[in-house]
C-alpha cells in the first residue's frame, strides 16, 4: 500500500519532464517551418511586387 | 578547395541543406538508443526508485544548454574579430535551441527536485546560475533584434555574449565551491560511480540532443540566411 | 578644467589619465550641476530600504535577516536606474562621435565616465549604508562586512552597467531591455555582497564571499571599459 502511491506520484514527474521535452522541441520545429514558410512568401511578394513595375 | 568557400551565405545554404538531414537521422537514432538504454536496461534506482529516470534528459539538456552558449559565444568572437555575416548568422540560429534546452532543464530539475528534495526550487548557487543563463539567451534574442540595422544587432549581441561566457564556468564549477542543496558531479573524465547502463543512456541522450542541437542550428540559419539576403538575386531564383 | 587635468605630470594630453581625469571632472561637474536626478535616485533608495521595515513589521530578528538582501537591491537598483543617462546624453547630442575623435585613448575617458556614475550612486549608498543598517538592526560587524561588500561589489555594477547601457545605445525597448540585460549579470554580484554581510551576521568568515567580490572587481576594471568600447564603437559605426 505505500509502495504504489509512491510509485504512481514518480510517474507524474516523469511524465511531465518527457512530455515538457517532447512539447518543447515539437514546438521548435513547429516554430521552425512557421518561420521558414514566412520567409519564403516575404521573398516571393517582393519578387512579385518588383516584377510588376 | 578554398577554405572560405563556405563563409559565403550562398555556399553554406546549400551545404547546411545536405547536412541537416544526417543530423537529425543521427539525432533520432541515438535517441530511440538512449531511452531503451535507460527505460528497459537500466534498473530501478535504490534510493530514488524510477524518478531518478528524469536525468536521462536533464543532464544532457543541461550540457547541451552550456555547449550552445559557448559555441554562440565563439561565433559572437569570430563575428566582431572578421566582421562576416554567417558567423553572427550562426549565432543567432543557436540561440532559440540553446534557450529551449536551458528551459528544459530547469523544467525538468524541477520536477526532479520536488519527490527527491521536496521543492521544485531553491537559490541554489547552479540553479541560480542556469536561470541566469536563461536569461541570457533571451537578453541576446532580444537584444540581436532591437536595430533597424540587423548587422548593429548581431555585433551588439556578439559582445553581450562574450560578457556573459563568464557565467559558465560559475554554473559549472558551482557545486564544486559551494556545498548546497544540488548534488556534486558524479561523471568526470577519470570515472563515474553510476551503473553503466544509466551512464549510458545519458551519454547517448546528450548525443542526441547535440545532433538535434545542430540540425535544428542548420534549419533555422537556412531561414535567417533567406531573411537576410533576401534581395540578392541566388535567392530569388531559390523560389 | 582639462588645463588643471593636463597639467598633471602623468596626464600628458593624449594619455589614457588624461582622458579619466577629463571624462571624470565633466561627469562629476555636470551631475553636480543637476544635484535633483543624482540625488533623486539616492533619496528614492534611502527610502525604499526605509519603508521596508515599516512594511514588513518590525520583527527584529526578520529585519536583522533580510536587512542586507535589502539594502544590496536597492544598491542595484540605484546602479540601474541611473544607467540611461551614463551614455544617452552624450550619444544624443554627439559628444560620444567627438569623444571616440579625441586623441585620448577611449578606455580611458570611457572609465573616467564610469567612474563618475559611481561616485554618483555606488558610492553614496556604501557611506550611507550604515545608517540604513541600523534601521534593520544589523550589529557592527555587520555593517561594517556590509559596507565593505557594497565598497567592492558597487563599482562592478556600474562597470557592468555601463557595458549593458553602451550596448542598448539607440536600442529599441529601451530600458526593459537593458534591464533584461543588466540584471542578470547583476546577480552574481548580488549573490556575494548580501552573503557576505549575511556570513558576518550568522559568525561564519566573511572572507570568501569579500575575496571573490575582489576578485570580480579586478576582471571588471581590467575588462569591461574595452567591452564598453567595443560596445560604444558597434553603436556609432
Amino acid at each position: 500500500m505505500g509502495a504504489e502511491p509512491h510509485l504512481m506520484d514518480h510517474t507524474f514527474y516523469l511524465t511531465m519532464s518527457y512530455a515538457a521535452t517532447a512539447l518543447a522541441i515539437m514546438a521548435e520545429v513547429v516554430a521552425l517551418r512557421i518561420r521558414r514558410a514566412r520567409a519564403r512568401r516575404n521573398i516571393e511578394e517582393e519578387r512579385d511586387l518588383e516584377t510588376q513595375d | 578547395m578554398n577554405f572560405y568557400y563556405f563563409s559565403s551565405p550562398s555556399s553554406f545554404y546549400r551545404l547546411a541543406g545536405a547536412m541537416a538531414p544526417y543530423f537529425f537521422a543521427a539525432a533520432i537514432v541515438t535517441g530511440i538508443a538512449g531511452m531503451y538504454a535507460g527505460f528497459v536496461v537500466a534498473p530501478t534506482d535504490a534510493q530514488q526508485g524510477e524518478v531518478y529516470r528524469v536525468i536521462f534528459i536533464h543532464v544532457p539538456a543541461a550540457w547541451m544548454s552550456m555547449l550552445i552558449y559557448f559555441v554562440m559565444a565563439c561565433y559572437g568572437g569570430i563575428c566582431l574579430t572578421f566582421n562576416t555575416r554567417l558567423a553572427a548568422m550562426m549565432a543567432r540560429a543557436l540561440a532559440p535551441t540553446g534557450a529551449m534546452f536551458t528551459f528544459v532543464a530547469l523544467w525538468t530539475g524541477a520536477f526532479w527536485g520536488r519527490p527527491t528534495w521536496g521543492t521544485y526550487w531553491v537559490w541554489d548557487a547552479r540553479l541560480t546560475s542556469e536561470l541566469v543563463l536563461l536569461f541570457l539567451y533571451l537578453g541576446f534574442i532580444a537584444l540581436a533584434n532591437a536595430f533597424e540595422d540587423p548587422r548593429r544587432g548581431d555585433r551588439a549581441a556578439a559582445l553581450l555574449a562574450l560578457i556573459g561566457l563568464v557565467n559558465l564556468p560559475i554554473i559549472y564549477f558551482s557545486v564544486q565551491w559551494w556545498n548546497t542543496l544540488h548534488q556534486g558531479s558524479s561523471v568526470s573524465f577519470k570515472g563515474t560511480s553510476m551503473h553503466v547502463a544509466m551512464l549510458w543512456s545519458m551519454l547517448l541522450m546528450a548525443i542526441c540532443f547535440w545532433m538535434y542541437a545542430i540540425g535544428a542550428a542548420l534549419v533555422r540559419v537556412r531561414t535567417i540566411i533567406l531573411e537576410r539576403e533576401r534581395r540578392t538575386q541566388w535567392v530569388r531564383n531559390l523560389t | 578644467m582639462s588645463v588643471a587635468a593636463s597639467s598633471l605630470p602623468l596626464a600628458r594630453p593624449g594619455s589614457f589619465a588624461a582622458g579619466f581625469a577629463w571624462a571624470f571632472s565633466r561627469d562629476l561637474t555636470l551631475s553636480m550641476r543637476h544635484p535633483g536626478e543624482t540625488l533623486l535616485v539616492v533619496a528614492f533608495f534611502v527610502l525604499v530600504a526605509t519603508l521596508f521595515p515599516l512594511g514588513v513589521g518590525a520583527d527584529p530578528q526578520l529585519l536583522a535577516r533580510i536587512g542586507p538582501g535589502v539594502i544590496w537591491v536597492c544598491a542595484l537598483l540605484a546602479a540601474f536606474l541611473s544607467l540611461p543617462a551614463l551614455f544617452a546624453g552624450d550619444y544624443t547630442d554627439g559628444c560620444l562621435e567627438q569623444m571616440m575623435l579625441s586623441p585620448h585613448p577611449m578606455p580611458g575617458w570611457a572609465s573616467g565616465k564610469i567612474a563618475a556614475h559611481w561616485v554618483a550612486s555606488g558610492l553614496p549608498l556604501t557611506v550611507l549604508s550604515p545608517l540604513l543598517g541600523l534601521q534593520y538592526g544589523l550589529d557592527a560587524g555587520t555593517l561594517g562586512t556590509l559596507a565593505v561588500a557594497l565598497l567592492l561589489g558597487t563599482p562592478i555594477l556600474s562597470l557592468l552597467g555601463a557595458a549593458c547601457s553602451a550596448l542598448t545605445l539607440g536600442a529599441r525597448g529601451g530600458g526593459v531591455l537593458l534591464a533584461l540585460l543588466a540584471l542578470p549579470l547583476f546577480v552574481p554580484v548580488l549573490i556575494f555582497g548580501a552573503g557576505a554581510a549575511d556570513a558576518q551576521a550568522a559568525g561564519l568568515s566573511p572572507a570568501p564571499h569579500l575575496s571573490l567580490l575582489g576578485a570580480g572587481l579586478i576582471l571588471a576594471v581590467m575588462g569591461l571599459p574595452f567591452a564598453a568600447c567595443t560596445a560604444i564603437r558597434i553603436a556609432l559605426d
